[in-house]
């Protein structure tokens, strides 16, 4: 059961992501989730350079008050400046301060060789800041000032709020991302298993009305509590009303077939039973003659009768009327009574009959229907084939997933081509055919009742010469607990047994 | 025998009560369910002929009633339409057999006498005996006199039809239905081919009559005396 299990599930999932809803509901996440970006984005430069700035802010006073005393005093007088602060226990900022010759006048920032002129942040090893062994490097915003002929002035500031600010925002957006990616992939998940559990329910029920179930209509939830009346129930409605009008016409064809059956055959019967009493009171008389015309004429009301009696049996198939006959069906034993059945009228014509049937072969469905479908195609192999011909009859399920295969094959004249779909319809004889006995409507109960079980036939050349008739059953029509026999429990006999006249 | 025939076609009723009569057969005639009913609950038929398609009340519905009420009286199901359900319809409700109108009276006959007989044959043991010919259903041996005969299976089955209806007539649709399980009417000659080879199994010789009478315009026959006598 494993497998199966998983097949199905994959299926399922596969049917999701086809789903519209589902790739609806992708877009719609792409399209919030870019939303948001944009909106991060701006939030992002707004807060971050508002802090930048007050930042600048604080090292652009300094700076003013530095360049007074420098302007006053030169360059030691900005030096004993920047003594004088960082002798305070408390200086919010650090300084560092070169002459011309790159001496370290005064300061408590490292250099480094990727200071810039102008504004710039910059991450500094606390290391080089405290001198213990801290591996963190701290962000700095700094202010680089040229001197006039003395080297230059730095002033940095601790940019850590600033730090903690940006990834405080991008922690942020990133939850908020992932949170609204986690339901809008939820929310298509939901919204796409509702709608298809409502458009897989009107699947199936369209499957069973296809099947001949007529009177099957789609599901709607109208009548439910939480029936809303939405589209799907509209559609379902206004289908249910096509298929109203559907049955309504079917009934009236099958009410006309009946009726032919009771207006044509009941009067063609009286005239075959009044035909009987003049056959039997002219023998009575002893006037041969007229009693062997009198034959003539009831064999030909009974032809009439059994083609009506056969075009009302494919009208009836047709409609799907009879699938309440259905049940399990031995086809491997079926085939062998069927050819049991015509072996010897297949030995007096000389054709030698041969068959290979696979045993425990079971498919769901009516069983006087295939027998007399079978029966038709190796009655057909028989009658069209000339005298003396080889007509093999082969039952097998082939490996892969496929169902069992009836192969029926001769060598007889076969059929050409552009005739092969023609076969199957209604009073259509081939003109070699024409001679020969039958009614046309053999193949056209063939394709009728095949079709009943979702069957595929399929005409091909014999090679070297003849016809070959393959019926494919699909694995549906298995009934499900002899699905294994078809790959474990099946075998070939393979020349099973001949039946030959030589 | 005496026969009822429900059957609300004036045309058919007669035919088919014309038919029996001249067979020597009692039939009683109704031509609506009710009255159908009526006469089969009160009075005792040997055989119930009845159309499925009835006013008043329908032919299941009747059959259905009388087997509630434990009649075991043999039916014979008549009707317009092939139907491909109704056949086994028919059967459920309790019919014992089916007939599709139009129908030859040869066929009609067979099938009455068939089922009138059936019981009597039915309380018989694993042993068929008819003439010089005789069938052990157990052992699936035939014998002829002390001849052995080897038979197939459908030949068997076949010939333990004919046994089982000696002296009756027994139709080409009979043997299909009975025998091969075909419930519709093949074009070549089955039927024919199979009586033939089971003829030349089962005769002596060419100077005496077949064992496997043919009659004509009917069906099939087995000889109740064995015909060298």
């Amino acid at each position: 059961m494993a497998p199966d299990t998983a097949c199905v599930k994959r299926h399922r999932w596969a049917d999701l992501v086809r789903t519209t809803s589902f790739r609806l509901a992708v877009l719609y996440a792409l399209l919030f989730g870019g939303s948001a970006v944009v909106v991060f984005a701006v939030i992002y430069w707004a807060a971050t350079s508002a802090m930048s700035d007050q930042l600048d802010a604080g090292l652009d006073a300094e700076r003013a008050a530095l360049e007074a005393r420098y302007r006053a005093g030169g360059i030691d007088a900005l030096s004993s400046a920047i003594a004088e602060r960082l002798a305070q226990p408390v200086h919010p900022l650090r300084y560092l301060l070169e002459d011309a010759s790159g001496r370290v006048l005064v300061g408590d920032f490292p250099n480094s060789p990727s200071l810039r002129a102008g504004r710039s942040e910059i991450e500094i090893p606390i290391a080089l800041l405290s001198g213990d062994a801290n591996q963190k490097r701290r962000l700095f915003r700094i202010l680089w000032i040229a001197l006039k002929n003395d080297g230059f002035l730095l002033l940095g500031d601790d940019a850590h709020p600033l730090e903690e600010l940006r990834e405080f925002l991008i922690g942020a957006f990133g939850w908020g991302a992932g949170a609204t990616l986690v339901l809008a992939v939820l929310g298509s998940m939901a919204m796409s298993t509702g709608v298809l559990r409502r458009v897989e329910a009107i699947n199936r029920a369209s499957e069973r009305i296809m099947a001949g179930e007529l009177d099957r209509r789609l599901p709607t939830t109208a009548g439910d509590w939480s029936g809303s009346g939405d589209e799907f129930d509209r559609l379902a409605a206004n289908l249910n009303i096509m298929l109203d009008r559907i049955e309504v016409l079917v009934q009236g064809l099958r009410q006309v077939s009946t009726d032919i059956a009771h207006d044509l055959r009941t009067p063609l019967g009286r005239l075959r039973n009044t035909l009987e009493l003049a056959r039997d009171s002219a023998s009575a008389d002893g006037r041969s003659a007229g009693a062997t015309a009198v034959d003539q004429a009831i064999e030909e009301a009974d032809a009439l009768l059994a083609t009506f009696g056969a075009l009302l049996r494919i009208a009836q198939i047709e409609a799907g009327a009879s699938r309440r006959g259905f049940g399990s069906v031995d086809l491997s034993a079926m085939i062998e009574a069927v050819i049991e059945v015509y072996a010897p009228a297949a030995e007096e014509k000389d054709h030698t009959l041969t068959r290979r049937i696979c045993t425990g072969i079971i498919v769901f469905g009516d069983r006087a229907l295939l027998t007399q479908m079978l029966a038709n195609l190796v009655e057909n192999a028989i009658r069209h084939s000339p005298p003396g011909a080889y007509i093999d009859v082969a039952l097998c399920a082939p490996d892969g997933i496929e169902g069992p295969q009836v192969t029926i094959s001769d060598d007889g004249p076969g059929i050409p081509e552009a005739e092969r779909d023609k076969v199957f319809r209604r009073f259509y004889r081939l003109d070699a055919s024409r001679s020969t006995l039958g009614n046309g409507l053999g193949l056209a109960l063939v394709a009728a009742v095949s079709d009943l079980h979702g069957a595929k036939i399929q005409l091909f050349d014999n090679s070297p010469r003849g016809l070959r008739v393959v019926l494919s059953f699909g694995e549906t029509t298995a009934a499900p607990v002899t699905t294994q026999q078809f790959h474990g429990g099946a075998y070939c006999a393979g020349l099973g047994g001949s039946y030959s006249s030589r | 025998m005496k026969i009822l025939v429900i059957e609300d076609d004036d045309d058919t009723a007669s035919y088919v009560a014309k038919g029996l009569i001249e067979q020597g057969h009692v039939v009683d005639r109704a031509a609506n369910g009710r009255d159908g009913l009526f006469l089969a609950a009160g009075e005792t038929y040997d055989v119930l002929i009845v159309d499925r398609m009835l006013p008043g009340l329908d032919g299941l519905a009747i059959v259905k009633t009388i087997r509630g009420a434990g009649l075991k009286v043999p039916v014979l199901f008549l009707t317009a339409v092939d139907g491909i359900d109704d056949r086994v319809e028919g059967l459920e409700a309790g019919g014992d057999d089916y007939l599709v109108k139009p129908f030859a009276f040869a066929e009609l006959s067979a099938r009455v006498n068939a089922l009138a007989r059936r019981p009597a044959i039915a309380a018989v043991g694993t042993v068929l005996q008819v003439g010089d010919l005789q069938m052990d259903l157990s052992r699936r041996t035939v014998e002829r006199g002390d001849r052995t005969i080897e038979l197939q299976p459908r030949e068997f089955r076949l010939l333990e039809y004919l046994m089982r209806h000696p002296g009756q007539v027994v139709t080409r649709t009979m043997l299909l239905e009975y025998v091969w399980d075909f419930h519709f009417d093949p074009h070549t000659t089955v039927v024919e081919t199979h009586i033939s080879r089971l003829r030349n199994k089962l005769d002596l010789g060419e100077n005496e009559l077949s064992l496997i009478e043919t009659v004509r315009g009917a069906g099939y026959r087995l000889r109740e005396a064995s015909p060298l006598g």
